[in-house]
């Protein structure tokens, strides 16, 4: 009897391990995002791209998403800002990570890896910079948030960095 | 120490100016060493930097000098290894986490197949820089190692 009551135990909590793994996996992306990054993000969020690199203490996040223009102040609010970078340029692609448009040797960046080389534009229009904030992160060691606009919809990049 | 045959002393480089005997493993005997009196090594934050090549990179991460931690940026100059920052009593890079700049295109991997783009973050190990050779003309350098490196 013994065997058998250790098999059940052993298969419960297996089951439960496993149920936890789907339920985690199912997480919606959004709420993945707003854990990840410690943000609250406004309801007309949308159009999400999220992905992270590295192990343990010494990893980074990457999500872009798309925002009304009316919920940025209200999303920027949220922030610990240590510091407001200008782009160099007026124009450009929020695809693209490293120094892109902002000035090189910014105290904050996106890394050029290939792991966050995963962006793909989900708007119509150019894109064009407005400005790049560097700031406390909630949940990592940094947060870098870049703000570009397209028209009435701004896009949203925002990095943790975890050291 | 002599009773057991075994001379326990640090390198001389280590605590040169330094009242401090186990400095060169950052005062953390236990969980760090330096096995070959080259690198502090420990584990998981810990690694090196070396620059094999032609071009002066810039780090950022943090590092040690004169036994204090510090985080900051570092220029590596051509050809600086570990050792030889260290035999200066410079700077030891215990965990490199980001490739800021360097004077040469930085590529992937030692083909020149594609152009890495910077700041890339490294991630703990070791960093090695080194010159390549591109198939169709050119040259510049690539970085291996550390638990970010792009492949």
């Amino acid at each position: 009897m013994q065997p058998t009551r250790t098999a059940v135990v052993v298969f419960a909590f297996a089951l439960a391990c496993l149920l936890t793994i789907v339920a985690c996996g199912k997480q919606p992306i959004e709420k993945r995002i707003a854990k990840t990054h410690g943000l609250v993000l406004p309801n007309s969020a949308r159009n999400f791209q999220h992905s992270t690199s590295g192990r343990f203490l010494d990893r980074g996040a990457l999500s872009m998403f798309e925002i009304s223009a009316a919920d940025l102040p209200t999303f920027v609010s949220q922030l610990k800002i240590n510091s407001r970078t200008a782009p160099v340029v007026t124009a450009g692609d929020p695809c693209i990570n490293g120094w892109n448009v902002w000035p090189q040797n910014s105290r904050t960046f996106v890394p050029g890896n290939a792991a966050f080389s995963h962006l793909r534009k989900t708007w119509t229009g150019d894109a064009k910079p407005v400005e790049m904030l560097s700031c406390a992160s909630p949940a990592g060691d940094w947060l870098h948030v870049e703000i570009w606009t397209v028209g009435q919809t701004n896009v949203i990049k925002v990095y943790t960095d975890w050291n | 120490m002599e009773r057991h045959s075994r001379h326990l002393d640090p390198k001389s480089y280590a605590y040169r100016n330094e009242p401090n005997l186990y400095v060169f493993v950052r005062n953390n005997a236990v969980n760090e060493w330096d096995y070959l009196g080259m690198v502090v090594r420990g584990w998981p934050f810990a690694g090196e930097a070396e620059n094999r090549s032609s071009a002066t990179i810039t780090i950022q991460g943090d590092w040690t000098a004169g036994g204090v931690d510090m985080v900051g940026t570092h220029d590596l100059p051509p050809g600086a290894t570990m050792a030889s920052e260290r035999s200066r009593g410079a700077t030891a890079i215990v965990d490199s986490d980001f490739l800021i700049s360097a004077t040469a295109t930085v590529y992937n991997s030692s083909k020149c197949i594609v152009i890495a783009r910077l700041p890339a973050k490294i991630g703990v190990g070791t960093l090695v820089v080194r010159d390549c050779a591109c198939r169709i003309g050119g040259k510049g350098i690539y970085y291996s190692g550390g638990s970010e490196a792009p492949r």
